[in-house]
């Protein structure tokens, strides 16, 4: 795939890391549309900023890390990671309690990533 | 490059709130599914330039009457929802 | 124009997979073509060859079935999804060594690079779930 005709894909990830299955789902999705070398835009929105939260230790509940796969983001060139700041201080969160760095950014922001996108996944 | 928003959850959820959060002028919002009870609080608080849809089945289906909605908000069919898609430049759907 | 329907959720628990059903219906009766059908997630489900139905109900696998049959549409199930769903075809049923397959003979397992191709090859992609 050349990178020429390379669309732009956005992720808009809302749900919980563990609770459901739509996050790991979601980072799925992601990760496949990495390896087509699409430009990737992956939005966390309201109790999706759960998921990046630091200090997870799924293997209590038998689950997979799902904020250690966020990590190793940018090995798949996936370095647009946006919070929408706004959800992240409803629940009591900082940029520094995140297990990446990620832009955190107004909803008029995400509002010009989602005009910005050929395709738009929510889940 | 406009946006057609689709919501199929009631207002109590943040589908309807993270929505109206990200669309912006020239996009359009259609309330399908459960979406369609959030009908009349859309008609109450309608955001400038873009325009509200609600797909007439599922109206229909939950005894809502389509006639008692407010000029603001219009309904589609099916056949309509597919035009719909198909004027804006790409679809998100919020639940 | 060329549409891409993404379905994750499964039929009954929701309304979202028959509303991805009616759409998808209305898409091609408009003269559109649906470049592929992408069943995710829950949305599997959709894909059960033993899925079955009270006589009284609507059967939104068997609508699913005639549809991509008389279109000729290529529909995909995610195989990773369906595997941990219990969908599988007869090859993944060997592989894995399980005692059956239940993969309606209309739909595909494949990886969700075919999602990824779809979004990149369709003018539009529509996604119906939760």
């Amino acid at each position: 795939m050349s990178t020429n005709t390379a669309k732009t894909i956005t992720f808009i990830t809302r749900s919980t890391p563990y609770g459901h299955g739509q996050a790991k789902a979601c980072l799925d999705m992601v990760l496949s549309a990495a390896v087509f070398e699409q430009k990737i835009n992956f939005i966390f929105m309201d109790d999706g900023v759960w998921q990046l939260k630091k200090g997870q230790a799924p293997s209590h509940i038998d689950a997979k890390d799902l904020s250690a796969a966020f990590t190793a983001l940018p090995l798949y060139e996936v370095n647009d990671l946006y919070v929408n700041a706004n959800d992240l201080q409803e629940r009591g969160l900082n940029c520094e309690e995140l297990v990446v760095p990620v832009h955190s950014v107004q909803a008029n922001t995400i509002a010009e990533l989602i005009r910005e996108s050929d395709v738009v996944f929510t889940l | 490059m406009s946006t057609l928003h689709t919501i199929n959850k009631t207002s109590t959820h943040s589908a309807l709130s993270s929505c109206l959060k990200v669309a912006r002028n020239g996009d359009s919002i259609l309330l399908i599914e459960d979406g369609v009870y959030a009908s009349s609080q859309l008609c109450q608080s309608p955001l400038e330039g873009v325009a509200l849809y609600a797909l007439h089945e599922d109206l229909l289906a939950r005894g809502l009457d389509a006639s008692t909605l407010s000029g603001t908000i219009k309904t589609v069919d099916y056949n309509g929802f597919v035009d719909l898609v198909c004027q804006h430049q790409r679809c998100v759907s919020w639940s | 124009m060329k549409l891409t329907v993404l379905v994750h959720s499964a039929p009954y628990s929701s309304q979202a997979a028959y509303s991805a059903y009616r759409f998808s219906a209305s898409a091609l009766a408009a003269g559109h073509e649906i470049y592929r059908l992408f069943f995710y997630y829950d949305g599997v489900h959709n894909s059960s060859l033993l899925s079955t139905q009270a006589q009284d109900e609507f059967d939104l696998i068997a609508a699913w079935r005639t549809l991509i049959e008389s279109h000729q549409i290529d529909a995909i199930s995610c195989v990773s999804s369906a595997l941990k769903r219990g969908i599988l075809d007869a090859q993944e049923a060997a592989r894995y060594e399980k005692p059956a397959s239940n993969l309606a003979e209309q739909f595909t397992l494949s990886g969700l690079g075919q999602l990824v191709d779809a979004s990149i090859e369709s003018d539009r992609v529509v996604s119906f779930g939760g």
